[in-house]
């Protein structure tokens, strides 16, 4: 793909442990909390993985990050978002509103999300992205 | 009553006499009703939409006197006024919405109300546990509350749902069904 795309979102909730490389990123989260002071939820880029792939975060006020990875084939550090992220993380937060509103969901933050309809919108916002644009509502 | 005539009459009331309360709150009110319901019953689906359209009725038989008394309207003439007065009057004063009244039997005794928004029903998945699908009827309540409120005014009728988009079906559809009129019984030791 010649254009900038995400390649992965990972939602973590406060009591999840996740065993991969984004255990990188929640460190960043935590050093960086106590210098938020405007309650903004975008924690902008938090980790360039390697000149290609780089790694955005948002926190939610209840404590659950989602992270962004965004690839980016032309280089310059991965950080080929251009600003479009914020869009990316309210159409995510959005759709984990619907998907915690569902009265059957029992929100079991150890386990995995199974909801297809939340699986599927996500992979819907991930596809639809492009560098820039607003995401898709 | 005409069509337009029963639409003017739900605006009207829905606008001057009708108390508002935030949508999400009446939506994840239900929710917890009837997901509590499927844990009580450990997934009796069968059970669950029994309760509810027994809760439903409940419901029915007390609300048919607040709506009587908000939107002042007579008697039916037929069956098909009823089948109006509860789309465009009944469920637009109590939940803003209109369902659609069609397939009519050529006898007049049968309708069917399709849902096209159904606020009860907002951000609601099925459990997937391969059962749910196919034996609970989530809103299950409006039958019950339909069936109630029409015994109140001497209609016995028969309300169940015939599809749902809960379950993947294109439209969410009630059935409603006219068994009899139920006549006024004179009180007992009173000739």
């Amino acid at each position: 793909m010649a254009t900038p795309h995400i390649s992965c979102i990972a939602l973590i909730g406060k009591k999840a442990r996740y065993p991969t490389s984004l255990n990188a990123t929640l460190d960043v989260f935590s050093s960086r909390l106590p210098m938020k002071t405007n309650g903004d939820s975008d924690f902008g880029m938090l980790y360039a993985v390697d000149d290609t792939c780089a790694l955005y975060g948002w926190l939610t006020n209840t404590g659950v990050k989602i992270v962004v990875a965004v690839e980016s084939p032309v280089g310059g550090g991965g950080g080929g978002g251009g600003g479009g992220e914020v869009g990316v993380f309210r159409a995510l937060q959005t759709a984990y509103i619907g998907l915690v509103c569902n009265p059957f969901f029992e929100n079991d933050e150890t386990r995995p999300i199974t909801s297809r309809r939340f699986l599927a919108e996500v992979r819907r916002i991930a596809e639809t992205w492009r560098p820039g644009a607003q995401a898709a509502p | 009553m005409s069509s337009t005539k029963a639409a003017r009459i739900g605006e009207e009331v829905w606008k001057t006499r009708i108390d508002k309360v935030n949508a999400e709150l009446v939506t994840l009110t239900y929710g917890s009703i009837v997901a509590q319901l499927c844990k009580d019953f450990e997934g009796d689906y069968m059970e669950v939409n029994k309760q509810l359209d027994k809760m439903g009725y409940n419901i029915g038989l007390r609300l048919i006197e607040d709506f009587l008394a908000k939107t002042n309207t007579g008697r039916c003439a037929n069956f098909r006024e009823t089948a109006e007065t509860i789309s465009k009057i009944g469920f637009k004063v109590f939940l803003n919405i209109t369902p659609t009244v069609t397939n009519w039997t050529s006898d007049n005794k049968q309708f069917s109300l399709i849902f096209d928004e159904n606020p009860l029903a907002d951000f609601v998945e099925l459990p997937d546990d391969g059962r749910a699908q196919n034996e609970l009827w989530y809103s299950n309540i409006l039958c019950g509350v339909l069936r109630g409120a029409l015994e109140m005014v001497q209609m016995q009728v028969d309300a169940h749902f015939a599809s749902d988009v809960l379950r993947g079906n294109d439209t969410t559809e009630m059935r409603v069904t006219l068994i009899r009129m139920i006549d006024d019984e004179l009180p007992p030791g009173d000739d």
